[in-house]
């Protein structure tokens, strides 16, 4: 069964990244990638409803207009059981705090180490998380 | 002689000394008023009243000599009872007791110089009288009486002027001493006021010169200070006047002015390399996005690289045999290049991560810490990582570690990190003389590390015996990106987050002592409570 992954952030070539790094889950039917240039974005999407299934939210830092940590808090208020991972260039110990506070429920420094991302997004898709 | 007297003391000697001079001219002019009165009194009273009363004794003693004449007259033409003969006994009586009175004075006012002509007149006043009277008693009058009266008259008048001279002469000089006297003061005087305006001039200029002369000396010494010739010496410290108390403030402003500087310095060395440090950061945080694409894509299309090569597999095989060997030396180049651009990328990967530490600062946690414990384990690290590069690395360590250095608040991991560089940085010089081949087959390459309590900080030396640090390099070796190494041996990072490390975030100093072909040492000092900490964290056991 097919499930949704949610990539925010503001650089265009995440877009190719991603689709290349996932491109054998892609063809398997396992992921269906989903991307959004901004929080603004990311909530519209969620107010559309993505389909199939939304397990996982990738959110960037450092973006301008509405950044990684507010967009977090929004997705807390509007959808309370949804996972979200907070990935940036900035990897300090504030940063962490502030995203573990808010409710991310991990942070991932770039360059993005994908085969620890697939590691647990297996883990999710055998068992759903827990907020 | 003035030099030892403070100025205090000094302003006070000339009008002194002038007032003590008219102190004396005074006293002297008092004395010879004094005297003058004295001699005055002394004439008044003595030779000059003597010679009055004299002159009027003459007079009396002449009315008497005149009424005898006219009594012996009288006698030989009247009786002895006739009136008028009578009355003029009772008045010759009545004269020589005025005459009696006169000589008394006299007398008692004449001084012992004219004692000899006193006796004479009293004895022949005594003659005379004896004469007058067997007279005026009724003794018979004869013209040889009349003679001999006379004749004693004669001798007491000639006495009497003689006495009168006499006296005159004496009060006479009394006055020409008393003139000479007053001369001669006067003489005293005016001499005594040249003195007095003569010295004053000198004086005055003597001790004005003395009071004025170090301060301009002073003057001048200040001036060159303030011009910024901070190694001038100070005269004049030693003495114990005002002067000598300036000097030596002076001197303490000097020192201070000149540690003000060298902090200054220090400060403006400090913050450019802060600024420095910012912006190495800030162009890390830059690079780092499209640097992690290039990685990225580099690695993925190494994959895909592999992933095509196994699709094409038998249509590369069909290729006739020339055909095959140019794809598959093509497909072989391509991969080589994605492996060049991955690793160069690491390779930069490994830069900007270096350059991010950078932006550390004030971020990692404070604790207290024992900076020989850091020590020995940024050694054990640093030893084991260059063994591993070189199975033949070896360096001997000498430990001067003070065991009551106490605990001091820092943030361990990046102490770490200072002396994980500073003893790479040894390792390599020392590598560097062994290669060089100078130092020859005894060269024994040894770290020396010392640390030392310094009460309200703390010091740590790192001493190699290595190649040594030429000083144009000691001036630039704390800037980010600057280094001596080969590229790719060296970031030219690591003394510069070490200074950051230190100055920075703790507050501390780092300096260089170096000497080329012998030694180097780096001397970190830290204080042991950092003004920028906030609460220390007490930790016992492992960091948290």
């Amino acid at each position: 069964m097919t499930v949704s992954i949610l990539v925010v952030d503001d650089e265009p070539d995440v877009v190719e990244l991603f689709r290349q790094r996932f491109r054998g889950e892609a063809r398997r039917g396992d992921y269906a990638l989903h991307f959004a240039e901004s929080g603004e974005r990311a909530l519209e999407l969620l107010g559309k409803g993505i389909r199939p299934e939304l397990i996982l939210i990738l959110s960037d830092i450092n973006m301008p207009g509405m950044d990684g940590l507010q967009l977090l808090h929004e997705i807390r208020q509007g959808w309370p059981h949804l996972a979200v991972m907070m990935v940036t260039a900035y990897d300090d110990d504030e940063r962490r705090r502030s995203a573990a506070e808010a409710g991310a429920i991990d942070f991932l420094s770039k360059p993005v180490d994908f085969d620890y991302l697939k590691q647990r997004l297996r883990a999710f898709t055998s068992s759903p998380p827990l907020p | 002689m003035l030099g030892r007297l403070p100025i205090g003391v000094k302003v006070f000697i000339a009008p002194a000394v002038i007032i003590v001079l008219m102190l004396c001219v005074m006293l002297v002019s008092e004395l010879a008023v004094w005297r003058q009165q004295a001699a005055f009194l002394h004439v008044v009273g003595g030779p000059l009243t003597t010679s009055t009363a004299t002159t009027r004794l003459l007079l009396a003693v002449g009315e008497v000599q005149s009424e005898m004449l006219r009594y012996a007259q009288l006698r030989q033409r009247l009786s002895a009872e006739d009136r008028i003969v009578s009355d003029l006994r009772l008045s010759v009586i009545s004269k020589y007791q005025y005459v009696d009175t006169l000589f008394e004075k006299v007398r008692s006012t004449s001084g012992p110089d004219v004692s000899d002509a006193i006796s004479n007149i009293s004895d022949f006043l005594t003659i005379h009288r004896a004469v007058s009277l067997k007279i005026v008693d009724g003794a018979p009058v004869s013209s040889m009486t009349i003679s001999t009266l006379m004749a004693h008259y004669q001798q007491l008048q000639s006495y009497i002027v003689e006495l009168a001279t006499r006296s005159l002469e004496s009060a006479q000089a009394i006055e020409d001493d008393s003139a000479k006297t007053i001369e001669n003061f006067s003489n005293y005087l005016r001499g005594g006021s040249i003195v007095i305006i003569v010295v004053s001039i000198l004086l005055t200029y003597y001790v004005g010169r003395a009071i004025s002369q170090p301060i301009t000396n002073m003057i001048s010494i200040v001036s060159s200070i303030a011009a910024g010739n901070l190694s001038t010496s100070v005269p004049g410290m030693q003495r114990r006047d005002e002067i000598g108390a300036m000097a030596r403030a002076v001197d303490v402003l000097q020192e201070a002015y000149r540690e003000l500087r060298v902090t200054q310095a220090n400060l403006i060395h400090a913050e450019k390399m802060a600024s420095l440090g910012q912006l190495t950061a800030g162009i890390a945080h830059e690079i780092k996005n499209p640097l992690n694409f290039v990685n990225n894509f580099a690695g993925l299309s190494a994959e895909l690289l592999t992933e095509l090569s196994e699709a094409l597999k038998p249509g590369i095989d069909g290729l006739k045999a020339e055909e095959r060997t140019e794809v598959e030396a093509l497909l072989a180049t391509l991969n080589n290049n994605l492996s060049k651009i991955a690793e160069h990328g690491r390779r930069a990967d490994g830069i900007v991560k270096s350059m991010l530490l950078h932006s550390r600062g004030g971020g990692g946690e404070r604790q207290s810490a024992n900076i020989n414990s850091l020590i020995e384990e940024a050694f054990n690290l640093a030893y084991h990582g260059a063994r591993a590069q070189d199975k033949e690395f070896n360096i001997a360590i000498e430990r001067e570690l003070d065991p009551n250095l106490g605990p001091i608040e820092l943030v361990p991991q990046d102490i770490t990190r200072v002396f994980l560089n500073l003893f790479g940085n040894a390792f390599y010089a020392t590598k560097k003389r062994q290669q060089d081949g100078k130092a020859g087959v005894n060269y024994r390459p040894v770290v020396r590390v010392t640390t030392r309590d310094l009460g309200y900080q703390v010091e740590a030396r790192v001493r190699d015996n290595g190649v040594g640090v030429p000083p144009d390099v000691q001036a630039k070796m704390f800037t980010p990106f600057f280094t001596t190494k080969p590229t790719g041996e060296g970031t030219g990072l690591g003394l510069s987050i070490s200074y950051e490390i230190i100055v920075q975030q703790h507050g501390g100093t780092m300096t260089i002592d170096s000497r080329l072909g012998e030694f180097t040492e780096l001397i970190v000092q830290l204080p042991r409570r950092s003004a920028r900490a906030g609460k220390p964290r007490m930790v016992t056991g492992a960091t948290a």
